[in-house]
Formats: C-alpha cells, sequence, structure tokens
C-alpha cells in the first residue's frame, strides 16, 4: 500500500488520501450491502462513512515510507517493515494532531499517545499506536466485520446476498469472526460445514446454491491442470520449462480477463466487487473464447506448446472401468467436470446425445459404425499403433466438447 | 456446420422473432405522426463512450485562464504555466474571462478540432452528492441514477432495450433488419453501462474483429452436430435455480459469441476496403512514465471507423481509457506541462484528431458523436505528491460534427474544496438522446427518467448537440472574420483585413480563376486580434481573381478584380 496506493508520498500538510480512502472503502468497513444502503441527505457521506473519515485516516497514515533495505522484518509476516520519514527518532512527516472522525465512528479522536512522544514530536511508536488506535476503531464497527464476511460469502456460495441472508448467515459468520478475535479460518470453516452450505442435497431448487459459482479463470486452469494429474516441470531441476509452462498458464489467464496478482482496477477483479453482475464479469465474448482457448490448445494433440496432457494414457488409467461403454464414460466423466451430474440433477439426455455426436465424429462414417469403431479402437489402443492414434482422437473430441461448454464454467 | 444453421432449422426458436421483426419494421411508414417523426429521423448515427478511467483532473485538462491567479495558487506543485513554450493553449479569446478556458499543451489535436467547430465543452459535470468512489460513482454514472440508487442495468441498456422494442435482447437478435452487436465494447469485461437487468448486456466485448473470428471459428465449443441440440440448456426443473440462472447467462453469451463472430468480420473487412490510411498516433512524444508512452485508444477507434463504414449498424460503442487515477506523479516536479497526465491528455486527443480526420474521408464524419466520461473530477487543491485526490465535478468533451461546439458553463469557484456542480451529468446523456439519437422528448423525460431520478435542469435541452448537424458557419464566422479587401477593384494594391481570435497560423494567396496559387502574400504565425496587410498587386495582371485567407483549418474565399 506504501507503493501501490502513494502512502510513501503521503505527507502531513497536503496528505495524498489514496490509501486512507481505499482503506475505509475497500478493505475494510465498505460501502454496505448494495440495493440496501439507507439513502445519505449530506453531501461526501456515505452513511458507513464520509469524506471526513478518509481525510482523518490519511493524516494518520502521513509519514511513513518503505525500507528497501529488507534490514527490519515484521515478525508475524515476514515482510520488511515500514520506516518512518525523519531524522533518527523523531517523525517529521507525520501529522501530529489530533485526527477527529466522524459520528460514524462515534466521533473517535486519534491522538498520539505522550509518554510516546520524543518531546512534543512524533515518533514511529506514537506513529504505530496511532495506527493500532485505527485499526481498532474500524473493526469495533459491525459494518466492518459483516463487509469482511459478505466477501467471502460470494467467494464461497453465491454473488447474490439478501437482506434475508445479510440478517441471517451473514450476521452468524460475522458473530464467529469477532468471537474467534478476527481470524478468518474458524468463519470459513463453520461456512463450509453448515446446512446453508450443504442446501442443495436437502432444500428446493430455489435456494439450491449447487453449481452456482463461475470459475475465475485461477479457478479453470486450476482444475483442468489437476483433473488431469498434470505436473509443472521441476522450478530446480527443469528452471526453464518450469518458466515457460508458468508463463503460458498466466497469459492465458491474462487473456481469459485475469491480470493475475496485477487486476486493472484497485478494487480488485470485478467479479468479486461489481454489482450486480459479480462473477459473471467473468464471462464476455472474449474471455469465454479464451477459456475454450486454454482447453483446445493444452488438450488437442496438434495444438500443444509448452503443456502437455496427454489424455489418453489418463484415462486408460483412471476410466478404464467404464471406457467401453461411451454413455457410461460420459456419465462418469462428468461427474467430475461437470457441476450438475449427482443423482437428481445428471446431465439430460439431450446433453448426453450432444457428447456423444463430439465422441463419435471420427467413426460415424465408417460402416462398422462409431461404437465398433471405438471399442475396437479402445481394446486394441495397446497392440496397434493406428488403434491409440483413433481413441485418442476420439477421446479428444469428447474432453474438448465437455470442457468447452458452459457447464465447465460452473463450480 | 455453425450453430446458427442449426437454429434457422428450429422454428419454435427462431421464426416467430424474425417474422414479428418483418411486421414491425412495416408497419413504420404508416404509424403515428409521432412515429413518423421518428422514423425520419437518421437512424444511422452513433454513439462513442470513451471513458477517462480513474477520474480525471479536468482543472489541469481544461485550464481556467479566465482565474488564472487562483489556479495557480491552488495547485502550484502541478499548474500548467501560462508562458513560455509549453504555456496553456489559449481555447478561444472569444469568450468572456468566467468561461476563458485554456487547454492542456498536448492539446494540439483537440484545439485543432474546435477551430473547425468539432468540439463542445460542457463545465461542472457532477450529480448531487458526488460520491469519491471510483466504483460506486461509475456505477453511478453508467446505471444513470441518482447517488443513493442501486439499478441492475444502465442508461445505455435501457436505451437500447427501448430502440428495439418489440424486440427483446438477446432472444430476438441477430435479425435481418438489425445483424450487428447493439453495442460493443473493447476489453474483457463489459460494463454496466450496457446492461438490461437480467439479461445479458447488450454490450459484446471484444479486441480485435479478426482474431475474434479466427478463434470462435477453430474452437471445437462452438463446433454443432446436425440434429443435436449443441446448447446444454438445464432441465426446466433447475431453470430459477442459481444453477439455472448462472446457465442461462453463459448460454445466451456463448450463443451471442457463435452469432456475431463473423458478421463482425466481415463489416471490419468492408470498411478496409474504404480505409483513407489516415495515420493515427502511436506514441506519447516527450517524456513520461514507461506505461504512459504508448497509445492504448487510437488502435480501437480505427476498428471502429472501419466497423462504422463497413456497415456495421452497432448504435453505441465504448473505449477506456485507464491512468487517471493521478494521487501521485501527476505531473513531473521539474516540468508540470509533462508526466502521466500530459500523456493522456495526448493520447485522447491526437486519437480523435485522428479519428475524425477518418470519418471525414469515408464520409460518415456526421453520423458519429464521441462524448467523454469520467467517474469524477479531482480536488481543486494538489496534494503533496504532484497529484491530486478524489474530487466531484469535472467537464465534460463531446466531438464531432453533430456538436454545437463551444464552452457550457464556466470556470469553477477555485476558492472551494471540489469542482461544483453546474450541470447534471443526465442532462449531458438526456440531450444526446434527444437530439442525436431522435428519442422521443417526453420518453427521455418520463420513461428512462422515471429511472433516472429527479436532477436539475430535469426536461431541458443543453446546447450541446445539432440535431440537423448542419454547419457551424456561424461558430466559424465569430471566431475568423475577413473583410472585404479595399480597394476592390483594384489596380496596384489592395489592403486585405482579417480577425482572428485565437493564437494562430495564417495563410493568404492570391488565386487565378482556375484556382491556381498566383501568388503567396505569406503563410505565418499571427497573434489574436485585428490584422491588415496590404498586398502588392503590380506584377498580376488584371482579371478575375480570388484571395483565400486560411487561418488554422479554416478557409474563406473572397473575390477580387484587378484592372490596370
Amino acid at each position: 500500500m506504501l507503493v501501490l496506493l502513494d502512502g510513501r508520498l503521503n505527507v502531513k500538510g497536503r496528505p495524498n488520501e489514496n490509501y486512507a480512502r481505499e482503506f475505509l472503502e475497500l478493505y475494510t468497513i465498505g460501502k454496505g450491502l448494495p440495493g440496501h444502503v439507507p439513502p445519505s441527505t449530506i453531501p461526501g457521506d456515505y452513511i458507513y462513512f464520509t469524506e471526513q473519515d478518509v481525510q482523518a485516516a490519511a493524516r494518520v497514515f502521513s509519514g511513513y515510507d518503505t525500507d528497501f533495505t529488507f534490514l527490519t522484518i515484521d515478525e508475524d509476516t515476514e515482510l520488511p517493515r515500514v520506516k518512518i520519514k525523519g531524522t533518527g527518532t523523531v517523525a517529521n512527516q507525520h501529522d501530529n494532531d489530533p485526527k477527529e472522525f466522524s459520528d460514524r465512528f462515534g466521533n473517535t479522536v486519534i491522538t498520539p499517545d505522550t509518554t510516546l512522544l520524543f518531546g512534543d514530536k512524533a515518533t514511529e511508536a506514537s506513529m504505530l499506536d496511532e495506527l493500532d488506535q485505527l485499526v481498532e476503531m474500524v473493526y469495533a464497527q459491525q459494518e466492518t466485520v459483516r463487509n469482511i464476511c459478505r466477501r467471502i460469502y460470494r467467494f464461497y456460495v453465491y454473488h447474490e446476498i439478501t437482506q434475508t441472508i445479510d440478517n441471517s448467515i451473514i450476521a452468524d459468520m460475522a458473530n464467529t469472526f469477532v468471537a474467534n478475535n478476527f481470524k478468518l479460518q474458524p468463519v470459513i470453516m463453520e461456512l463450509l460445514q453448515s446446512q446453508h452450505f450443504y442446501d442443495s442435497a436437502t432444500a428446493s431448487v430455489d435456494d439450491n446454491n449447487f453449481g452456482a459459482l463461475i470459475k475465475s479463470p485461477l479457478d479453470l486452469v486450476l482444475n483442468t491442470l489437476s483433473f488431469f494429474e498434470y505436473n509443472l516441470p521441476d522450478p530446480q531441476t527443469e528452471a526453464e520449462q518450469f518458466y515457460e509452462v508458468t508463463g503460458k498458464i498466466l497469459e492465458s489467464m491474462k487473456n481469459q480477463g485475469m491480470y493475475f496478482l496485477n487486476p486493472y482496477d484497485v478494487a480488485g477483479y470485478d467479479a468479486y466487487f461489481q454489482y450486480p453482475l459479480y462473477n459473471r464479469n467473468w464471462i464476455s465474448a472474449n474471455t469465454l473464447t479464451q477459456r475454450y482457448k486454454f482447453i483446445y490448445d493444452n488438450i488437442s494433440i496438434d495444438k500443444m506448446e509448452e503443456i502437455k496432457i496427454d489424455i489418453f494414457p489418463f484415462i486408460q488409467q483412471r476410466f478404464a472401468s467404464v471406457a467401453l461403454n461411451p454413455d457410461d464414460l460420459i456419465n462418469e466423466l462428468a461427474s467430475y467436470l461437470l457441476p450438475m451430474s449427482q443423482a437428481g440433477t445428471e446431465i439430460t439426455t439431450e446433453r448426453l446425445n450432444y457428447f456423444k455426436s463430439q465422441f463419435f465424429v471420427i467413426g460415424k462414417g465408417l460402416p462398422q459404425g462409431p461404437e465398433a469403431f471405438w471399442e475396437f479402437s479402445w481394446n486394441n489402443a495397446d497392440t496397434i499403433p493406428e488403434s491409440k492414434e483413433d481413441a485418442r482422437g476420439m477421446l479428444q473430441y469428447l474432453l474438448n466438447a465437455m470442457l468447452q461448454s458452459p457447464e465447465y464454467q460452473l463450480f | 456446420m455453425k450453430r446458427r444453421d442449426f437454429i434457422n432449422k428450429l422454428p419454435a426458436l427462431g421464426a416467430i422473432s424474425f417474422a414479428l421483426d418483418g411486421i414491425f419494421f412495416k408497419s413504420m411508414s404508416m404509424a403515428s405522426p409521432l412515429q413518423r417523426l421518428a422514423a425520419e429521423c437518421p437512424n444511422d448515427r452513433v454513439l462513442i463512450i470513451l471513458q477517462m478511467h480513474g477520474g480525471n483532473d479536468g482543472l489541469n485538462m481544461l485550464i481556467p485562464a479566465g482565474d488564472y491567479d487562483n489556479y495557480q495558487n491552488v495547485r502550484p506543485n502541478i499548474a500548467i504555466p501560462e508562458n513560455g513554450n509549453r504555456k496553456f493553449i489559449l481555447l478561444d479569446s472569444s469568450l468572456s474571462s468566467e468561461r476563458s478556458v485554456g487547454l492542456h499543451p498536448d492539446m494540439v489535436g483537440v484545439k485543432d478540432l474546435y477551430d473547425q467547430g468539432m468540439v463542445s465543452f460542457v463545465q461542472g459535470v457532477s450529480y448531487e452528492h458526488h460520491n469519491g468512489s471510483h466504483f460506486r460513482s461509475r456505477d453511478i454514472m453508467f446505471m444513470g441514477g441518482s447517488s443513493n440508487d442501486y439499478i441492475s442495468s444502465g442508461w445505455v441498456g435501457r436505451y437500447l432495450k427501448d430502440h428495439y422494442a418489440p424486440l427483446v435482447y438477446p432472444d430476438n437478435f441477430p435479425n435481418d433488419n438489425m445483424k450487428d452487436p447493439l453495442a460493443l465494447e473493447f476489453g474483457s469485461e463489459v460494463s454496466l453501462i450496457f446492461h438490461q437487468g437480467d439479461n445479458i448486456s447488450t454490450g459484446l466485448a471484444i479486441d480485435n474483429p479478426q482474431q475474434f473470428f479466427n478463434l470462435v471459428d477453430e474452437l471445437p465449443g462452438f463446433d454443432d452436430v446436425e440434429g443435436v441440440d449443441p446448447r446444454g440448456i438445464p432441465p426446466a426443473s433447475l431453470s430459477s435455480s442459481p444453477y439455472g440462472k448462472e446457465m442461462k447467462w453463459l448460454l445466451d453469451l456463448e450463443q451471442k459469441t457463435d452469432q456475431y463472430d463473423d458478421r463482425l468480420l466481415a463489416v471490419y473487412n468492408e470498411g478496409k476496403k474504404f480505409d483513407p490510411s489516415v495515420t493515427y498516433p502511436t506514441t506519447y512524444p516527450l517524456s513520461a512514465p514507461g506505461g504512459r508512452i504508448k497509445n492504448p485508444l487510437a488502435g480501437y477507434f480505427k476498428i471502429i471507423a472501419n466497423l462504422i463504414s463497413g456497415g456495421c449498424k452497432t448504435k453505441v460503442f465504448l473505449v477506456k481509457i485507464g491512468g487517471f487515477d493521478t494521487h501521485a506523479q501527476q505531473v513531473e516536479a521539474n516540468d508540470h506541462t509533462i508526466g502521466n497526465h500530459a500523456a493522456l491528455m495526448y493520447h485522447i486527443s491526437a486519437t480523435m484528431r485522428a479519428f475524425q480526420e477518418d470519418l471525414k474521408l469515408r464520409s460518415i464524419d456526421h453520423r458519429v458523436l464521441t462524448v467523454t466520461t469520467s467517474e469524477f473530477g479531482r480536488r481543486i487543491y494538489s496534494n503533496g505528491s504532484y497529484g491530486t485526490d478524489h474530487g466531484s465535478g469535472a467537464p465534460v468533451m463531446l466531438f464531432g460534427k453533430g456538436v454545437i461546439p463551444g464552452v457550457v458553463g464556466n470556470n469553477p469557484d477555485l476558492s472551494k474544496d471540489n469542482v461544483e456542480m453546474q450541470v447534471d451529468y443526465r442532462q449531458i446523456y438526456s440531450s444526446i438522446l434527444k437530439e442525436w439519437l431522435c428519442v422521443d422528448p417526453a420518453k427521455v423525460d418520463a420513461e428512462f427518467g422515471t429511472i433516472w431520478g429527479d436532477y436539475p435542469g430535469k426536461g431541458t435541452v443543453l446546447p450541446i448537440v445539432n440535431p440537423d448537424v448542419t454547419s457551424v458557419k456561424d461558430f466559424l464566422d465569430k471566431r475568423i472574420r475577413t473583410s472585404s479587401c479595399y480597394p476592390n477593384p483594384a489596380s496596384f494594391a489592395t489592403t486585405i483585413s482579417f480577425n482572428i481570435t485565437v493564437d494562430t497560423n495564417v495563410e493568404i494567396n492570391i488565386l487565378n480563376a482556375n484556382g491556381s496559387i498566383v501568388k503567396n502574400v505569406f503563410n505565418e504565425r499571427r497573434g489574436y486580434g485585428e490584422h491588415r496587410e496590404m498586398v502588392d498587386l503590380r506584377d498580376i495582371p488584371s482579371g478575375v481573381y480570388y484571395y483565400e485567407i486560411k487561418a488554422g483549418s479554416i478557409k474563406d474565399v473572397k473575390k477580387l478584380v484587378i484592372l490596370k
């Protein structure tokens, strides 16, 4: 934040508000549940915080600098710590006057702890103490806690949060978050073990959240590579290949709309904040084609570049028991790859027929028919090289169809 | 086989809407007077929205020349100078001091367009309780609402919905009358501005028609098999579940992708046949941080020019340029006229000049209007890091032959913390809808207006768009004035007087009846004000001649008779 949001340029007198605003708006208290924020009648009033709070927080953040010597390392994070701007103990670019916040924070005034000052001058200790006061003040707000829990909910369950869900599920998560001294892990564990999360098993389809998340490009790429049990080249012994492969993956993700760890907006990827569509923002004409291209390039034998997934030995090893029967093979693959594949929500007959017709593209014109052709190719793949090629070709058609599909974009 | 062929063979899916379509368009000719009026409005107009992403610092784009001392005082570490060879460009000396503005020195292109009567500036564009959040404020202006509104559609999405009613997107599109995407955006994502509630957006996001086509064409994901529905529509029992809703989103987008890729390439290639090869800018010629050197806009504007001249009927385009969140290093410490913001000003200015030239040479310049948008302006006071923090109001620019050229509104009150509102942003959009896109004004103020909420100036029209795209002669006459020369007829000498309100290059020639130059009087830079030039005619024989005055991009020709 010192670099990205200009923290190191924020000095007393003419403060830079960049980090202070996003600290409140994006990273802590937020802007409320969209569509359910009470109207405001005062300029600069965002209900949960105000412009006054942005300006006051900017002054709390003033006077820090980056330490590129990497000599002082923070114990908890093991990252280099900030340093103060100034000479030795005195911080001379920090605004040391009291900072008065709005009534949204109970008119809190953050003042330096006089015991930590050097005379009447700010020190590193007095500045860090002011930061503590700020964090305590912001996290004491119920809205901060809820805002963070909403983000977790959207990530794991569904983007739509109704007022009812906000007052029940989100409120429960918020209680857990506070009760566990603001640790995230217990909140996530509780959510993932909750009835709500597993609603698909019991509830009516209307609040069935199964298959309701659109995968991010990272999810899509990792899902695919791990399903095929793809191993990255060893970064130690095959460094060059490792960087070629990861470079290729990152480039594809970028084309799919995810510039990894470098989002276009300071708020992150649209999918995680952009009302009203949230993760639907991952899908456009442009990005959907790029998602399909990732599959095509990496499982089609004639397209393979750095990442080589050989689907034939994989299917032979993992799906041999069902492979001979096309219907069984498709259903079995769907149960791993597509969200709706369990009993009661299985893929439709039309869908099965479509996948099968793609599977049979190679064999359909032959006199013996595609079923017999598949059976022969599959059974003789280890002894007749041409049969292995045929079987691989048919599987390639099938998997391209199944993975370049709307369903595969969903969890 | 491509998917649309398959769909055309299924009467239940396609045929009804096409028939409906035919009836609708036929009935237009015998419709009510109001509908006839709408039908007479040129239906081939296009709107381009140029988004300055991050919040543009309007005060360093449109420098308050008439209030320069205060400007210098409130932002001493970033102010654009009024002297020197990188001083601001005085836009128009015919403007009173409350209105007099200077352009950033890197906006020569915009100045040139202004002198041709093709730019309108609107000062202090904002809305009540302007939100200082990038995201919330962008949403508000894309939705077309008030500061407290949450609307799941965008104002352009609603306009398009109305424009094509009773046909409904996505189901009834493309069709024989509208083969193109209703809106187009460049990049990965589609902005809220094109949304229309629960359906997929009316906008399509692509990077380049050729690459887009190549991909869709080769990917098996878009392959079809005869006699089998390739799309994977979920069972009806799931259609109202979240899974069903997300699937509908994906399916509709996949289908539109498959339906539009070859059409876009076809019109794009058709447009390239007429490409007059205007040189678009590629880089910022002065020093700027690395990422700012390359022009991120020009390529997209050129694609748009090709698409439109190739017959693409897409109504609205959106092009985005990032980098406006200039909290720090907006300018270079040792030279306020260069740096991040300067490069952005240059990119926009140079691109718009090239684009307008391109449109003109393709004879489609009367059809295209470009309007800028940005989530907010920046604070009046600069901060200590050669930058500016989030503010509220800011100027908007409109480009094209269809603008009413000039400056609407005064310079902001610099004693305030923020640029105050003079014009609600919805006034601009509603004026564009009424005057440019020919939407029934009552409808703009009532139907759309209900969603848009109440705003100052609702029901009025700003003088920014010229509904008839007529000449801008008055505007130019006021700014460049030539009197008749005296004496005329003349024997050995005559005096040509002219008045320019801008500091610009002036060229005067004497032409014969064939239009060939017989004498170049001068060709040099002249300051603004009244000028008189004595012309020596001793070496020119008797006859009928013309004298032409070229000032900037304006040309005036008058008759001169020489009698010896």
